[in-house]
């Protein structure tokens, strides 16, 4: 069973396999790289398309219900590939510079490296010149040999990260790959040990996993063909590249996801969304608190005939904010509720927006969202303003019961005198009624 | 040499009427002049772009639209100029199979 794609050419559907559609996109898009290098060659890439275009209908004709990569090949033998229709006309650039890339390499591949710079890093061993003009090898020792034996195994080979093998972030299944050692397992094990094993040194706690997130950010994805053929250390030429094609859609037929997924990485993801929640929910809360500290300035203002002290709103015993809260319990909560929703809301649409980028929301989704976003934000603005100016009278209004408390008092002078000659002395009560008259 | 002949051969073709790639590319396999069928897309495309040829789409009932090449003015000439080249190549080559003159082989 395969997944099967529709493609519209020139104006008609054609349903397609997944792997055949791989190749001939492939084919199509080699092509226009290999022909934009001429003039008119996006005209050349253009014809070509036609032509397959005319080549599918025919198939469909004669009653082909899906194009399957059999055909595609067949179509691909048929029209030729870039090099053989060049290899008749003009000559394009490209030839050349594979082959001084082949002489280039061959160089390269000789273990022999004559350097006379005793500074040139020489990871892998190699030759110098002594004194005498004759070659000196470096190092003619086991380490050396072993130098030797893991320079012969990544010959050719690029490090890249292995979408089709990993786990995580395919670094490992990378590594294996680049040291041609099989199977990641083994890797991964080693990586596990050696973690675990470090976790008891404070310092190296988190170096491993550390190493890890900075090779998963430095080192490439093999995403294309071409980079998994250099992946494995095979020359890319357009045969490799369709065999490649081929046989990644044959593994992967079984998995939901054949070709490895393009766009951006993973771990950029993971690092951003790290990255938003620090500094986002600070931000955030830090927004809602100078919102809040505005509005209570506000609302300090707006009372300002019976307000006097303005930074005097938390009472110096706070005896009175839990009753004031139970009594104004529901707005409170209220407020809460859509303080939340007004944060929360925008912090989902990012998380999904990063993680979840290939299912979209409907549009409705997005409209009943953006409205609940506003309607929670003025609520919340409401709720908060309204019940703050409540806290401001209640406040005000309360009896001032505990302002005395803890202050000395004298027979003759109280302390603390100046909170008593306040403009509002109307709501000021007796608590206490030996205190003498004279202090009013 | 080859990539002469094959121009020669598409200047051949179109010239006796106007006709779209497939068309070509099914009689110059007849021919057996090509193997893969691409070649023949950039040589058309040089051509055009030499204004030998010209060319205009047609809607097609079967598949895609077709691009029809025909000869322009200057096409005409070049290949009246490759006839004559042509001529006097085969002319040559008749000449030292035979090693005789060219009147006695065609009167045979």
């Amino acid at each position: 069973m395969k997944k099967n794609i529709s493609i519209n050419l020139f104006g008609t559907l054609y349903a397609i396999d997944e792997d055949a559609y791989a190749l001939l996109e492939h084919y199509l898009d080699s092509m226009k790289s290999y022909f934009s290098r001429q003039e008119g060659g996006e005209e050349i890439a253009d014809d070509i398309e036609h032509r397959v275009a005319e080549l599918l209908w025919e198939q469909k004709q004669k009653g082909a219900e899906a194009v399957n990569i059999e055909m595609v090949r067949n179509l691909i033998a048929k029209i030729g590939n870039p090099d053989e229709i060049a290899g008749e006309d003009v000559q394009p650039e490209a030839s050349s510079d594979r082959e001084n890339r082949q002489t280039s390499e061959s160089h390269d591949d000789e273990n022999v490296r004559i350097d006379n710079n005793p500074f040139h890093w020489r990871p892998f061993g190699g030759y110098r010149v002594g004194f005498d003009g004759k070659r000196v090898k470096l190092g003619s020792n086991n380490f050396s040999r072993f130098k030797e034996n893991i320079k012969e195994r990544i010959k050719n080979r690029h490090l890249y990260r292995d979408p089709v093998n990993k786990l995580l972030g395919g670094v490992l299944s990378g590594l294996a790959t680049y040291f041609d050692t099989g199977d990641p397992l083994w890797w991964r094990i080693g990586f596990f040990a050696l973690a675990i094993l470090l976790w008891n040194f404070d310092i190296m706690a988190f170096g491993l996993p550390l190493f890890y997130l900075i090779l998963w950010a430095i080192v490439p994805e093999a995403r294309t063909p071409e980079d998994r053929l250099r992946m494995m250390g095979r020359e890319v030429t357009l045969e490799n590249i369709n065999e490649q094609i081929i046989t990644d859609s044959t593994n992967a037929s079984g998995t939901p996801n054949p070709v490895p997924p393009s766009g951006g990485s993973k771990l950029l993801k993971v690092l951003l969304a790290v990255f938003l929640i620090i500094c986002f929910l600070p931000i955030g809360i830090l927004l809602l608190m100078l919102f809040l500290f505005i509005i209570m300035v506000v609302s300090v203002f707006g009372h300002f005939n019976q307000m006097i002290v303005p930074f005097d709103i938390f009472p110096d015993d706070y005896a009175t904010v839990p009753e004031f809260i139970q009594s104004n319990s529901a707005a409170i909560w209220f407020a809460i509720l859509f303080g939340l929703l007004a944060l929360g809301i925008p912090l989902y649409a990012i998380g999904r927006a990063l993680f979840a980028s290939n299912s979209k929301l409907s549009r409705r989704t997005k409209v009943c969202l953006l409205v609940i976003w506003i309607i929670s934000l003025i609520m919340m603005c409401m709720t908060f303003f309204n019940t703050f100016a409540r806290f401001m009278t209640h406040m005000q209004n309360r009896p001032k019961v505990s302002v005395h408390y803890g202050v000395t008092i004298d027979n003759d002078t109280i302390v603390n005198t100046d909170s008593l000659n306040d403009a509002d002395t109307t709501y000021y009560m007796e608590p206490f009624p030996e205190y003498p008259d004279s202090v009013k | 040499m080859r990539k002469g002949m094959l121009e020669y051969c598409i200047l051949l073709l179109i010239h006796r009427q106007p006709s779209y790639a497939n068309d070509i590319i099914i009689q110059l396999k007849e021919a057996e002049m090509i193997v893969v069928e691409g070649t023949l897309y950039p040589l058309l495309t040089r051509l055009k772009n030499d204004k030998l040829l010209k060319y205009e789409w047609r809607e097609s009932t079967q598949g895609p639209p077709r691009k029809y090449y025909a000869l322009t003015l200057d096409g005409e000439e070049a290949l009246r100029q490759l006839d004559a080249s042509w001529n006097q190549l085969s002319r040559t080559v008749a000449i030292l199979k035979t090693g005789r003159p060219a009147w006695e082989a065609e009167i045979r």
